[in-house]
């Protein structure tokens, strides 16, 4: 029996365009999760700081583990900085959890950021696209133009609308309203989705995630009734991965690797898909969502984009996705996205999610996939 | 060099750096079943569909050696489309005989259709080309959105504009009213804009376009009595400079033209003493024919290289 990990503490900022350093940011999260422990918890007693950042063309400090260990201020900890494209922050919290159950921790701080709007939008594409394979880059398939192949092949196979996938950017910019730290505050309307510029068709712009700034972060703690009288537990994690290329993947449709992410951390935390009743999916572009349930497996492989039309999804539906906003509305900082999703789930475990509560959560889950699809990182959390 | 079927594909509408310019990106299946990512110019984009057939040729590009996929089609379209405002006298009449001449259907655009524009529509329709004319007041932007809707619903797509409307009404400044002022500006400069305005998204979906806009030696000289025209046509310079730049990287070139004096009813209208004055002053020693302008209109409407300049075509009456 593997030991017990959780969350025991967060702290988030307001994604956007933010004004502050990439420095000042670490330093604030870092100081922001020790304060918000509710029994409190000594800098000595943090034995790792893991940073997680995609792209250091964007935060212009490559030694972002150290800056995280000086703000810290345990001589005796030990930092370092993790990049897995998109799900770095889901990587991040992996590898707390790994370190503390092998006994080299007995907590760990991880922060995730990404100062993205310092660049301009050409540069940040040409930067996001460093994360896209070696072939697809040759020629410029960047990202939204590789999930494009995926989406069409979705479309034509199971006969899901650009309708469908308004909807889910219309219900994340819904979701939005009710969270303070999201990036955009504005509803939309299907039309606004339908008439707003291609990017990469089918994508238009009203599908796509923004570039933000942002940062979060957790503790993950080894002995968590000792920092808490409400952990938030991760009860499995799982980690896959499937072809670079999405045209090279056995079925481009389908989001492989996040499925047997699935299977695994729902084999390690004892659930079914049944049992979930909040989630936080990767909707990096917004006609991937569909997909999203699909590997979770709360909805039927090619029956994703109903959820969407039924309503299931939808805030007061049965089972809320991205009651956050999404990575559309909330906003996608990139290394600190996954930690973001997990801040959001780890809230509504604890009951503290404010106006965008769900009721009566006992597990909830976070899948963040990186490039488009080609990595990606389940995790099952529960009270 | 491989042949291949196109399998998938899709535009890239927002190029990462340090690529500028729009196109198409796809996975070809060669003769082996093998799947090649590629490139694809923008050119073919109006084209693709899956299944097309074509080859994959290895380029060298300063970004790298890249697989481009061309496909079997007919480049330029069967029909090439050109609006031409105030094309019922003058420049506006001589272009659109020009573009008729060299393989366009031509919508053209005036207040009202006169007997010189119908000759004109019988004279393209007798070069086997399509004619029709489209009624706007270029000062009117919902008139222009309309012309432009009945152009893409009559001839299916709009490849060239010409913004050749223009009206001036000339006296020294200390003697131009308000009104003056602003009739002239509405008809010259903001006509300029409701129609290049209009006709992008459709030249900006169908992979490209060429845009070119009548400025006026006035511009560049400062002509005495024309505050208002040559503030126009100035603008115009400038906002051709913009378009030029905001739209390269989708294929739509857009350039202006100075012409000097063009023996036009508008230069004609010249109090006969300044007008001797002007034409004696031209190197040349003649005013241009409409003609003349518009094999410069039409060489800049099947240029691939040119945009944002201003081509001054004056007989070096300005230098």
């Amino acid at each position: 029996m593997n030991k017990e990990v959780a969350l025991v503490a967060y702290a988030h900022e307001k994604y956007g365009v933010l004004s502050e350093s990439t420095e000042d940011l670490i330093g604030k999260m870092v100081r922001g999760a020790l304060e918000n422990v509710d029994k409190g918890m000594d800098a000595e007693e943090v034995d790792w700081v893991i940073t997680s950042c995609v792209d250091n063309q964007f935060s212009e400090q490559h030694q972002t583990g150290t800056v995280a260990w000086e703000a810290l201020g345990n001589p005796g900890a030990k930092a370092f900085r993790v990049e897995a494209a998109c799900c770095s922050g889901s990587m991040a919290v992996y590898l707390a959890r790994n370190l503390i159950r092998s006994g080299l921790a007995r907590n760990v701080l991880v922060v995730g950021f990404e100062k993205m709007s310092a660049v301009s939008t050409l540069v940040a594409t040409g930067v996001l696209m460093r994360g896209s394979s070696p072939e697809e880059r040759r020629v410029g398939i960047t990202q939204p133009a590789s999930y494009s192949i995926m989406i069409q092949q979705y479309m034509s196979k199971y006969g899901a609308t650009e309708e469908d996938f308004a909807l889910v950017s219309v219900k994340n910019h819904e979701n939005a309203m009710r969270n303070p730290w999201a990036h955009f505050h504005k509803k939309i309307t299907v039309e606004d989705v339908l008439n707003s510029r291609l990017i990469a068709p089918p994508i238009r712009l009203f599908h796509c995630c923004p570039i933000s700034d942002g940062a979060a972060a957790v503790i993950v703690s080894g002995d968590p009734k000792k920092y808490t009288d409400t952990p938030v537990y991760i009860a499995g994690m799982g980690m896959a991965h499937d072809a670079f290329s999405s045209f090279r993947r056995s079925d481009p449709a389908f989001l492989l690797a996040s499925k047997l992410a699935a299977d695994e951390a729902y084999k390690e935390a004892g659930i079914t898909p049944k049992d979930i009743r909040v989630a936080e999916v990767h909707d990096a572009f917004t006609p991937v969502e569909p997909m999203c349930y699909e590997a979770l497996g709360i909805a039927g492989r090619g029956e994703g984009y109903k959820l969407v039309r039924e309503g299931v999804v939808m805030f007061d539906g049965a089972i809320p996705v991205n009651v956050s906003g999404g990575l559309k509305a909330k906003g996608h900082p990139v290394g600190a996205t996954g930690i973001g999703m997990m801040v959001e789930i780890y809230l509504q475990l604890r009951g503290e999610a404010g106006e965008r509560q769900v009721p009566d959560v006992e597990v909830g889950v976070v899948e963040n996939h990186g490039g488009t699809g080609s990595v990606s990182l389940v995790t099952v959390l529960r009270r | 060099m491989a042949k291949a079927k196109l399998v998938t594909y899709t535009v890239v509408y927002v190029p990462p750096y340090p690529i500028r310019n729009v196109y198409a990106v796809g996975v070809v299946e060669d003769e082996r079943g093998e799947k090649i990512p590629v490139r694809i110019e923008q050119k073919y984009a109006p084209h693709l569909r899956a299944g097309l057939e074509g080859e994959v040729v290895r380029r060298w590009t300063p970004f790298g050696e890249i697989d481009f996929f061309v496909p079997k089609v007919e480049e330029k379209p069967a029909r090439k489309v050109a609006l031409v405002t105030g094309a019922s006298r003058g420049i506006g009449r001589a272009t659109v005989l020009k573009l008729a001449s060299i393989g366009y259907d031509i919508a053209l655009n005036d207040l009202e259709l006169t007997d010189e524009g119908k000759e004109a529509i019988k004279q393209i329709e007798s070069m086997g080309r399509k004619a029709i004319f489209v009624k706007a007041d270029v000062s009117k932007f919902e008139e222009v959105q309309d012309m432009v809707n009945r152009v893409i619903e009559e001839l299916g797509r709009v490849d060239v504009l010409v913004n050749n409307a223009g009206i001036n009404i000339d006296r020294l400044l200390v003697n131009m009213t308000p009104e003056q002022w602003q009739k002239v500006i509405d008809v010259d400069l903001t006509g300029v804009f409701n129609c290049t305005r209009a006709v992008l998204p459709h030249m900006i979906r169908q992979g490209g376009g060429r845009i070119i806009n009548v400025s006026s030696m006035s511009a560049l000289n400062g002509a005495i009595g024309q505050a208002n025209y040559a503030a126009a046509k100035g603008g115009i310079i400038s906002f051709t400079k913009v378009v030029a730049r905001e739209y390269a990287k989708y294929n739509i070139l857009c350039n202006a033209i100075a012409p000097g004096a063009v023996r036009t009813r508008m230069t004609l209208s010249m109090p006969p003493g300044l007008l001797r004055e002007r034409v004696a002053n031209i190197p040349l020693g003649r005013m241009a024919e409409p003609e003349e302008v518009a094999e410069l209109i039409a060489f800049l409407a099947e240029t691939t290289y040119i945009t944002g300049q201003v081509i001054s075509i004056n007989a070096g009456e300005y230098v």
